[in-house]
């Protein structure tokens, strides 16, 4: 369980490749989105993928997990995040070679009551 | 009921209290007006115009004979650069509302959106659902209303209100904003970084204290207070 007002916040994408695209999706997304994403206070956690294998007919499943710390900290993210376009030119740029994709916000089950006591 | 907001900013060299009283005037000498509200929006609410406007009728059929009657010298007002310089505002019936308990006072939070980018009319209904629950999740709002908008005019084709009343402005700027149902949940429909964006990102956000609620029509006394 993290102190009151400092309790871990996640950022979960979770991008379904193209079939044989996924290093490459990820090598992209490394370059471009990841340095811009550290400017606004995003910590790079975890990059996982599904299988674990790069498949070549079939897609991997890469899960790329970002956090802050504190609900302050997620918007100051944000709004540095919405006042800057380039942030959309990656996903934009990046659509050919993504299936489908979702961002999720996540954080502890133990952190629940603590970040709804507000 | 039939309800109408308008967020003014005021022309720079108008005398901001004159137009006020005038502006409450075309409400107070109408019958058609049930209840209006003009209040000064706080310091925090930045860009979010110096006064917010609230006003109350019976029917849309009376806000329009309001419009025909003393609504004409608001008109001419609203739409004199020297006096206003910039105006937005919606009319709409009143949507999904809840409500915890009463206030006698407290402060008043709107938010126009304009939803432009929307897959389905189902993701509209969701996002609208969503929205009412933040009342039921969020501790600060004390009072909370979702409405489609049926006119609006100024920076966006406006076409949902979100209104809320709080005891005070921590209930909007702690509670509300730190919420997680607002910044993991609610924020996808804002978020052009999330698949279910669909709100533009351009809103109008103000907020004002209230000295009597114009969320609940039982509550309060009829006629315009300033």
């Amino acid at each position: 369980m993290s102190e009151a007002g400092r309790e871990t916040i996640y950022y979960l994408d979770h991008l379904v490749a193209q079939p044989g695209c996924a290093q490459a999706l990820l090598q992209f997304y490394m370059s471009d989105y990841a340095p811009q994403a550290r400017t606004r206070g995003m910590t790079l956690v975890h990059r996982w993928v599904t299988p674990p294998v790069w498949l070549k007919e079939q897609s991997n499943e890469l899960f790329i997990i970002w956090s802050v710390e504190g609900a302050q900290a997620w918007w100051v993210a944000t709004r540095l995040r919405r006042a800057d376009p380039t942030f959309l030119g990656f996903w934009q740029e990046a659509k050919p070679m993504i299936v489908s994709r979702r961002r999720l916000f996540l954080s502890a089950v133990d952190d629940v009551d603590s970040l709804c006591d507000v | 009921m039939f309800r109408v907001a308008k967020v003014l900013t005021v022309a720079e060299g108008a005398d901001p209290v004159a137009l006020a009283d005038r502006l409450s005037d075309t409400a107070d000498k109408s019958r058609h007006v049930l209840k209006s509200a003009l209040d000064s929006t706080l310091p925090e609410a930045a860009a979010g115009g110096d006064y917010i406007w609230r006003m109350q009728f019976a029917s849309e059929r009376d806000y329009h004979a309001w419009q025909d009657d003393a609504g004409r010298e608001a008109a001419s007002i609203l739409n004199d650069p020297a006096l206003l310089r910039h105006v937005d505002a919606v009319s709409y019936d009143e949507g999904r509302s809840g409500s915890k308990r009463h206030l006698d006072r407290g402060v008043y939070r709107l938010l126009l959106i304009s939803v432009g980018n929307a897959p389905d009319l189902a993701s509209i209904a969701r996002f609208e659902f969503e929205t009412y629950e933040m009342g039921l999740y969020i501790p600060g709002i004390v009072r909370w209303r979702i409405s489609q908008v049926k006119e609006a005019s100024g920076a966006r084709p406006w076409t949902h209100i979100w209104e809320q009343e709080y005891q005070d402005l921590d209930g909007l700027l702690k509670s509300y904003m730190l919420h997680p149902h607002h910044w993991a949940w609610i924020n996808r429909w804002y978020d052009p970084e999330c698949v279910e964006h669909m709100i533009d990102s351009h809103q109008c956000h103000s907020f004002c204290n209230f000295q009597f609620s114009l969320m609940e029509p039982e509550n309060g006394p009829s006629g315009s207070r300033r």
